[in-house]
């Protein structure tokens, strides 16, 4: 067996197994950790307020709209996690691996341009916000290592994709492929798992809000 | 009632703390050493593999033995009898099968016929010579090619020798850079870091704002791939080659092209900003004379400058305006069919690759000076904050203008 044969069949399940499980294991965990026995009496709406703050809070709220470092954290993170996804589900090399390898997909993959653009704005949102982390004295402070790995092995994952573009090298779709299966592995034990749980944490304040009647 | 308790680290901006360690009872104290397990295992298993196997295998365009031979593509030329254009050795200078007769029509600038619809259809080897050559050796057809980058351009030579992996571009560039990291040495090693006078203070003041950082720090990771791709494309062919082979260099190559391609106009949108926020203090003054009279204190005394000194600024300029020609001639390679002909997308590839040995010159200072060679510098553009006694070695006018308006803001960080 090759390596690339490896890397896309043997390493390819046992990671992608990896990540389901310990995603639902994760998410499963999270949610056990509901709160039991007696609670006051609510004195608004539970349902509205979940609902409230999962769709309000994807723009800044009214206090920090005068900040320029909300902006940016917006505009940024808006940048690159959209061009993420675009590239995640709808470029040709993705769109063809998933129906080969998962079930068929309902949309038709984006251009060559679309691609390029949609990398451009990821890696320009990622790049900044990275820097970020550095050079912004408290998100330096609260920083984990963990934060640090997460997006690293994001940008490389990301890098060595676009790299590969050219499909023309065996080797560098088999890098990708072994940094993305490090990445699948890597996801449930790390704060990449916001990509699952940030409705939760919104859904969960925001009913807690509601209960009291409190407008957040 | 079923209440679910808040979610740490699930908002972007808001790190999940705790998360791991409090994950619940189905999954307890076990999650994290299982992840690290079954990570370490994934790595240790592609490590063995990659020492085990060998991917890539070459594709041949060999023939398989005993295949009948394939005659070769024909092309003809006004006034050259046809006949084909294989690559066999002549047999002697003129012999009966020397292709030199065609070879030298097209280098002339023969017109035939293609099936691709572009401009300069039809012209096999491009016959003009760049706008900065004035004198045209005709002769030059019946004389021996010279060697050189400069000399005896024609009108179908300039390009060819310019992309020339032993006399042109790749490996003059190779030296001009390799001189320009062995300067850089020798200086660091004669002089050494430059010293803050008077030892540091311990009172920061602030020099760069956070927008100003974030730019820079984000430029710097895409300046930096962009040159080690950009270089590796240029110099490859010279100086990877013969220490890699070939089929390495090919992936390399690949990679290096479909990044520089990508990164490119990320680059491009970068250095606006960079120009926006840098702009400020970068404007020439009579107090660059002064410094550089003074060698800008690199080879002792002091060297007064304002908010930026004569270097910064070369290079804040250097930057902003090559890089608004690598940014051009990078587009106009980027689309040759829509937006370039076959002389404007020489140029560029010209401009291009000579703009980005100048800038990669001038990367290669600032960092040694930003890092090791300049005590203080460093932690200014990571942290914003420098020490007075720095400032007042490096950008004494700066300070005492901050001073003189009330404008010293104090680091407490």
């Amino acid at each position: 067996m090759s390596l690339i044969e490896l890397i896309e069949g043997p390493l390819w399940t046992f990671s992608a197994t990896l990540f389901v499980i310990f995603v639902f294991w994760r998410l499963i965990s999270i949610l056990d950790l509901r709160r039991r026995g007696a609670s006051p009496k609510p004195q608004g709406s539970r349902l509205a307020g979940a609902l409230r703050a999962l769709l309000v809070r994807f723009v800044p709220r009214p206090p920090f709209t005068r900040s320029g470092r909300v902006w940016f954290t917006t505009v940024a993170g808006y940048a690159f996690h959209l061009g993420l996804f675009v590239l995640l589900l709808a470029a040709v090399p993705h769109v063809e691996f998933i129906e080969r390898r998962i079930a068929a997909l309902p949309w038709e993959p984006i251009s060559r341009t679309g691609f390029v653009i949609a990398a451009e704005i990821s890696f320009l949102g990622l790049i900044m916000l990275y820097t970020r982390r550095f050079v912004d004295p408290l998100v330096r402070r609260i920083n984990r290592p963990d934060d640090h790995v997460a997006s690293l092995l994001t940008f490389i994952v990301m890098l060595t994709g676009c790299m590969a573009l050219g499909r023309q090298s065996a080797f560098l779709r088999g890098l990708h492929m072994g940094f993305v299966e490090l990445w699948l592995i890597y996801f449930p034990f790390s704060s990449l798992m916001h990509t699952f749980t940030w409705p939760i944490s919104r859904l969960v304040t925001g009913w807690e809000a509601g209960r009291r009647a409190v407008r957040w | 009632m079923v209440i679910l308790p808040h979610v740490p680290g699930a908002h972007p901006a808001a790190p999940a703390s705790r998360t791991t360690r409090r994950s619940g009872p189905l999954l307890g104290r076990w999650l994290v050493p299982v992840g690290v397990i079954a990570a370490l295992l994934l790595a240790v298993l592609m490590l063995a593999s990659v020492s085990a196997q060998t991917v890539d295998a070459p594709v041949s365009v060999r023939p398989p033995e005993g295949a009948a031979p394939v005659a070769p593509p024909t092309v003809r030329a006004p006034g050259v009898p046809h006949r084909p254009l294989g690559f066999d050795a002549p047999e002697n200078t003129l012999g009966s099968r020397s292709d030199s007769d065609i070879w030298r029509v097209l280098r002339e600038g023969a017109a035939g016929t293609t099936a691709a619809p572009r401009p300069d259809d039809g012209m096999l080897i491009e016959g003009r010579r760049p706008p900065f050559v004035k004198t045209p050796r005709p002769e030059i057809f019946t004389r021996p090619p010279a060697t050189g980058l400069l000399s005896d351009f024609t009108r179908a030579d300039w390009w060819s020798r310019i992309r020339d992996a032993e006399t042109g571009l790749p490996r003059i560039g190779g030296y001009f850079l390799g001189v320009v990291l062995a300067v850089i040495v020798l200086f660091a090693f004669i002089r050494g870091p430059i010293p803050v006078e008077g030892g540091f203070s311990g009172r920061r003041i602030r020099r760069f704002r956070l927008s100003q950082r974030v730019v820079h720090w984000s430029i710097a990771i895409v300046f930096v791939l962009m040159a080690l791709t950009g270089l590796t494309l240029q110099l490859g062919r010279p100086f990877l080659i013969p220490l890699i082979g070939k089929e390495a260099f090919s992936v390399i190559a690949t990679a290096s092209m479909q990044a520089h391609n990508l990164f490119g106009p990320v680059l491009i949108v970068l250095l606006v900003l960079l120009f926006v926020t840098f702009l400020p203090g970068n404007f020439p003054s009579r107090a660059d004379i002064v410094w550089l009279i003074k060698g800008g204190g690199f080879f002792g005394g002091h060297a007064p400058a304002g908010r930026y000194n004569l270097g910064e600024k070369g290079w804040f300029w250097t930057a902003t305006l090559i890089g608004a020609v690598l940014g051009i001639t990078g587009i106009i390679m980027l689309f040759p069919d829509d937006l370039g002909t076959r002389a404007l997308l020489e140029i560029s590839v010209f401009l291009h690759g000579a703009g980005a040995l100048i800038v990669v010159a001038y990367l290669m200072g600032h960092i040694y000076l930003g890092t090791y060679g300049t005590e203080g510098t460093f932690e200014g553009m990571v942290t914003g904050c420098v020490d007075e006694n720095w400032a007042r070695t490096h950008h004494e006018l700066w300070l005492k203008e901050l001073e003189e308006r009330g404008k010293i803001e104090e680091c407490r960080e």
